[in-house]
């Protein structure tokens, strides 16, 4: 095929040029490559991708998925980027796209009516029951703890219903605002603090056996 | 006063330090004199440390290569599309051309034929009537009108008409269809 020879690095006497877009901020990068400077998409993605790929991993569970959900992202940006509001920020646009994959990915799994009552059954009692928590006396030692905390971490935060797990990893990982997360999930202010307080409760009760 | 129930409802305004400095230090009271509340507050905070601490996935190592493939591949195909699009356009353009020159170049070729006509003869309308009856031996029509009496329909199959005057005769034919027998 023709297509696997034209995969080449660009020329060393442009690396400069790298450098120099390396110092720009996103916009300015974003500017750059809608003028014509192919690099600058290059320079985006490798903003990107390591970070996209945590965000799109930690919300559907799934590493190889993940990785390919990136790249549609990045190929949707390539595509759409010159009907980009360039007053707005470039890192909230790409997140919102990423996150939409992320969320059609789940929502394709759940076609299955089984999952999908398993789904909303989950949803609906993280959602109804009250916030609640016990202060539980149990304590780990440490050897214990330092083994285990971070798969039990990693486990609380897969089992959280999808739509709090979202707002949790933005909030928690990416450190979005809460603006941010309401633009990049398609929801409004009260609705992303109700699911971040109840992410957060629900997330604690599963791990403060291991927390002092 | 702060109870551990209001205390839970507004934790992340408290924590993301979205409360009112007021407000802010009665939660801070409040953690400081309830110890569930303490702890549920160093258990987020420990767990979210934990969290953040954990290894960052990072792509494959032919990650960025398929990125760059598939760049490729799409800007191909722009670039087919753009090429495909003014191409078809030109050839739109051309067959329209021949076949606006197709439907003048007659007009343009063909001469004019000169064609002698006889002479039209046209007679004087008789002086009683304006428009003229062509068939002046047949009693004269009746004028339409909406005041006689609606006409009947007779269904009389291929018989010959026995009629009074205004009626109208409706024939019906009855058709054999072929047997499919």
């Amino acid at each position: 095929m023709a297509h696997a020879s034209v995969v080449v690095r660009a020329p060393v006497s442009s690396e400069p040029q790298r450098d120099a877009l390396k110092d720009l901020d996103d916009s300015s990068v974003v500017a750059a490559f809608l003028a014509g400077e192919k690099r600058a998409f290059t320079e985006l993605a490798e903003r990107y991708q390591t970070r996209l790929l945590n965000f799109v991993y930690r919300t559907t569970g799934d590493r190889e998925r993940a990785e390919d959900l990136v790249q549609e992202t990045f190929i949707r940006v390539y595509r759409h980027l010159h009907r980009f509001d360039q007053s707005k920020k470039f890192s909230t646009w790409v997140y919102t796209i990423a996150s939409n994959l992320a969320k059609n990915e789940l929502r394709n799994r759940s076609r299955n009516p089984l999952v999908l009552f398993q789904a909303i059954k989950k949803n609906w009692d993280s959602d109804q029951r009250p916030l609640e928590w016990e202060d539980n006396t149990y304590r780990p030692d440490d050897l214990y703890r330092k083994r285990h905390l971070k798969q039990i971490v990693d486990a609380a935060v897969k089992d959280l219903p999808e739509h709090h797990r979202a707002v949790f990893v933005l909030r928690e990982m990416e450190g979005k605002s809460y603006e941010e997360i309401a633009e990049i999930t398609g929801c409004n202010l009260g609705t992303v603090k109700s699911r971040l307080n109840r992410a957060r409760n629900n997330f604690a009760q599963r791990i403060a056996p291991l927390l002092d | 006063m702060l109870n551990c129930s209001d205390f839970l409802e507004g934790y992340s305004d408290f924590r993301d330090g979205l409360l009112p400095a007021a407000r802010y230090r009665e939660f801070e009271r409040h953690a400081e004199t309830c110890d569930a509340c303490a702890r549920y507050h160093r258990v987020i905070g420990g767990g979210v440390e934990a969290f953040r601490s954990l290894p960052d996935v990072e792509p494959s190592e032919d990650f960025e290569w398929r990125l760059r493939h598939r760049l490729l591949l799409l800007e191909e195909e722009q670039q087919r599309q753009a090429s495909g699009s003014g191409a078809s356009a030109a050839v739109t353009i051309g067959i329209a051309l021949a076949i606006g020159a197709s439907a003048w170049l007659p007009a343009l070729r063909a001469r004019q034929a000169v064609v002698r006509l006889p002479p039209v003869v046209a007679l004087a309308p008789a002086e009683r009537s304006v428009i003229g009856n062509p068939f002046p031996s047949a009693p004269p029509l009746p004028a339409p009108t909406l005041l006689l009496p609606a006409p009947r329909f007779i269904d009389e199959p291929l018989l010959p008409p026995v009629s009074r005057p205004g009626d109208l005769h409706l024939y019906t034919t009855l058709s054999t269809y072929p047997s499919t027998r």
